[in-house]
């Protein structure tokens, strides 16, 4: 018994979704917006339901069937799902139209998909999929939490397969108004080359949508072994420190072959990632993900398949061109990631 | 009241998001629901809005839906008879 | 196998009361909380009367010591959290491993509405103060860190099943042996974004609406938050010498049928009802009383009723739907009828229907209509479908 990812997809601003990246590598990316390069909906999803299917909606439920084509199970028993903000162009749609026209003459459409567990159910009506489903909405842990759930779901013997995923979009409106919050880089000169060394205020805007299919057994099809989830809310760097070591000595790790961390290129939350990694001594075996996919809520998703990846050749492809990391045997990868300095989450995964 | 049926149509493919629907190929007779264009409750509830925003006015019972909204025929013949 | 999770005390604000007493009050005096709009302003408050909190914005933060600039869902989530857990020592609290499980469907939208009212003309105008509060964590964080909790803590939004799924994840955590006690609950407060985004739905009644009669025409919308604090066998010893009751059963199904109506035959409810039966090892006639998640829709109600036919007949318990007095609280009503249920069992009540005049056509379920107490309940079967086809059960029963 455990939780064995045994497939993946993801839709994100790199070539993920066809894996060219795994041949062609990471693009820089300019500027500060990171959006999705998205396939051909119509070639996963029937005429008749894409019509009423918002972006996000469609990346959700494409990613979903991306890694249930990968894991080779078309027959999920729970949908779980992560978003730290839900379908925002529908609420916005909406919201605005209910601004605009004075509460009246309303259309249905957008509001009943701007509720948050929207993708978790059109995932479930594609898959004809009755079992436990639930969507998680606590802003940069919303897919740790998703996650978390799969394992329990697993080890209670209550699910066999679980799709479990973490979608964020990034709208119009969203941007502006996180810009205006001052959450973002000006844009003049920001790459991805360069994102994580600038080491000023601010990040860059991203989206996703990133699934796995987990299940209890170990299969031919296993990528990668969840070994351990976890997040936490309002406790010290400390306190985390404590049970990251505990983690290490319980899997008889006296140090992980590599760490994913959610460096965002913001001075604050970096300087306290950094602080989590020097005391965990992993400074040298560290590697970014953001600089690829952005900051958004659900971005540790996309972490996890940059991590599931590696695992399944258990070494860097050479196209990720990941610093201080190509050429080694990787066995074990640990996923730090923190929301304002108040919550953190940690994962383990092994390779299987 | 064929220009009403061709906008009908337009407005029809525009509402609910139908894109790759050609206007012209919905028939007048064409039932709109389970048969024929397939809509379901969601779109009917769309027609509503539709009925309302461009033309003034207001099915206020749902129930009456399924008679309204037949076919492009009994819609065009319902806007007629309500149009203010 | 696992530990029994315990529900050792509860919190609830809703529109027939501030607190518990106020609530079981209001049973007590057969009165509902629906009434013409006062504190939400809207277009609409002419016609579709509403079930809200009777406290505006600046009473509740006055009452609660809070900043009267929080968005409305904070304040209500505050206030049912802090009397949950107002028995119980912080720090001991804090010595085990705790968790708080909130849940919404809208968030902070009241003060999102009120910023898009300036955005909309121009997109460098509105307060960003007022759209801080949006996101569903939001209410959340900021509730569990005034309570001075930390640890393990989540949002879920699951449309009308949140605060039930909140519920269930917090006994599973206890159960599994991850957490020993779990503030677990959710909250919704009204907005001109819900009662219109449910108006373009036709599913609102213009008066007092009638859940399980085959006259409903809709539902009546409400606001309001509930908290119950789950305890591990461990730390109820510690903590909890007066427990309320048990959870005994849980199940959280999906309907997978249609984005906002259940199946005709009702098949999400029936899979979760049965599901939680099953966990629970009881029988149907094990039943005293199924709080029904009856929201006077003609779909939810004919689908639950079927459902609820195809497992109970022709032995059916008591049941009612509280949301004839409560209005229907999105968010919150998992949670605000999982503390109807516990105290059903733990002051042997059974709740009824605000009215009730004619069983739905085909259908043999017929709600209580008076308040009834010092009855036998044994067993509590509570159930929570919302949008999205999402189906949850939840059973408590007696020590």
């Amino acid at each position: 018994m455990g939780a064995f990812i045994n497939g993946a997809g993801t839709i994100s601003p790199q070539s993920t979704h066809n894996n060219e990246v795994l041949k062609n590598g990471f693009m820089t990316l300019a500027g500060n917006r990171f959006s999705c390069i998205e396939p051909d909906y119509s070639q996963f999803i029937d005429v008749k339901q894409i019509r009423r299917m918002s972006r996000i909606i469609k990346m959700g439920v494409v990613a979903a069937q991306m890694a249930s084509r990968d894991a080779e199970i078309d027959n999920p028993d729970a949908i779980i799902v992560g978003t730290a903000f839900g379908c925002l162009e529908d609420t916005n749609s909406f919201l605005s139209k209910l601004v605009q026209y004075k509460e009246d003459m309303l259309s249905p459409t957008a509001f009943i998909h701007s509720t948050h567990n929207t993708i978790a159910a059109q995932v479930a009506i594609i898959f004809r999929c009755h079992g436990y489903n639930s969507t998680y909405v606590h802003k940069g842990i919303s897919f740790e939490s998703a996650l978390m759930d799969a394992v329990l779901l697993l080890e209670e013997g209550a699910s066999k397969n679980v799709l479990v995923g973490g979608v964020d979009e990034i709208t119009e409106t969203g941007f502006n108004i996180m810009n205006r919050l001052g959450l973002y880089k000006d844009d003049e000169k920001i790459n991805s080359d360069n994102l994580l060394h600038l080491k000023t205020k601010g990040t860059v805007a991203g989206e996703g949508a990133t699934f796995f299919s987990v299940s209890d057994t170990r299969t031919n099809k296993s990528i990668a072994e969840i070994k351990y989830v976890r997040t936490f809310s309002f406790n010290t760097l400390d306190e985390v420190i404590t049970e990251t070591k505990k983690i290490f000595s319980e899997n008889s790790i006296i140090k992980p072959d590599m760490l994913i961390a959610g460096f965002n290129g913001d001075e604050k939350d970096d300087k306290l990632t950094n602080e989590f990694i020097n005391k965990i001594g992993c400074s040298d075996i560290a590697t970014g993900y953001k600089h690829l996919c952005g900051e958004y809520g659900t971005a540790s998703a996309f972490g996890l398949w940059m991590a599931t990846t590696i695992l399944k050749e258990k070494r860097v492809p050479v196209a990720f061109k990941l610093d201080g990391a190509s050429g080694k045997i990787i066995e074990n990868i640990l996923l730090y990631n923190h929301h304002g300095d108040i919550h953190h989450s940690l994962i383990l995964v092994t390779s299987c | 009241m064929t220009e009403l049926k061709e906008n009908l149509k337009k407005q029809i493919v525009e509402q609910l998001n139908l894109k790759d629907l050609n206007p012209a190929d919905i028939g007048d007779d064409m039932p709109l629901f389970v048969e024929g264009l397939g809509l379901d409750s969601i779109d009917a509830l769309e027609l509503i809005v539709l009925l309302q925003q461009h033309y003034g006015i207001k099915l206020a019972k749902a129930e009456d839906g399924p008679i309204v909204f037949k076919s492009v025929n009994t819609m065009a013949e319902y806007i007629m008879a309500n149009k203010k | 196998m696992g530990t029994s999770v315990y529900v050792a005390h509860v919190g609830i604000i809703s529109p027939i009361g501030n607190n518990l007493a106020e609530n079981l009050q209001a049973f007590e005096e057969h009165r509902s909380g629906v009434d013409r709009a006062q504190f939400l302003k809207t277009r609409h408050d002419a016609e579709f009367p509403l079930a809200e909190v009777k406290f505006t914005n600046e009473e509740l933060a006055n009452k609660y010591d809070l900043d009267i600039g929080l968005s409305r869902t904070i304040l209500l989530s505050y206030a049912a959290a802090a009397e949950a857990l107002a028995p119980f020592d912080r720090k001991q609290i804090n010595e085990f491993r705790t968790g708080f499980i909130s849940a919404s469907t809208v968030g902070g939208m009241d003060k999102t509405e009120s910023f898009f009212e300036e955005y909309i003309n121009d997109s460098q105008s509105g307060d960003l103060k007022l759209v801080m509060h949006h996101d569903c964590g939001k209410p959340t964080d900021y509730v569990c860190n005034k309570l001075g909790l930390k640890g393990f803590v989540t949002t879920i939004s699951t449309a009308c099943s949140s605060s039930a799924n909140a519920i269930m994840l917090g006994a599973r955590m206890i159960k599994s042996g991850q957490l020993d006690i779990v503030v677990a609950g959710g909250v919704d407060a009204l907005t001109r974004f819900t009662l219109n985004g449910f108006n373009t739905l036709m599913i609102v009644d213009r008066e007092q609406s009638r859940p399980l009669d085959q006259t409903r025409v809709g539902l009546n919308l409400g606001e309001g938050a509930a908290y119950v604090v789950l305890m591990s066998e461990h730390a109820a010893k510690v903590f909890a010498p007066n427990i309320l009751c048990k959870i005994s059963g849980y199940c959280n199904t999906n309907d997978s049928f249609h984005q906002t109506a259940l199946s005709d035959d009702g098949k999400g409810p029936f899979l979760a009802m049965q599901g939680a039966l099953q966990m629970s090892g009881l029988l149907p006639s094990d039943i005293s009383y199924i709080n029904m998640h009856g929201t006077g829709t003609q779909n939810n109600d004919q689908a639950e009723g079927k459902a609820v036919e195809k497992i109970f007949h022709p032995n059916y318990p008591k049941l009612s739907s509280t949301k004839s007095f409560t209005g229907h609280t999105l968010g919150a009503s998992g949670a605000i009828e999982a503390v109807f249920s516990s105290m059903a069992i733990n002051k042997g009540l059974i709740f009824p229907n605000f009215t009730f005049n004619q069983p739905i056509d085909g259908l043999h379920i017929k709600p209580e209509t008076t308040f009834q107490k010092n009855v036998s309940v044994n067993h509590v079967l509570s159930n929570s479908f919302g949008f999205g086809g999402n189906c949850t059960s939840l059973i408590f029963s007696k020590i």
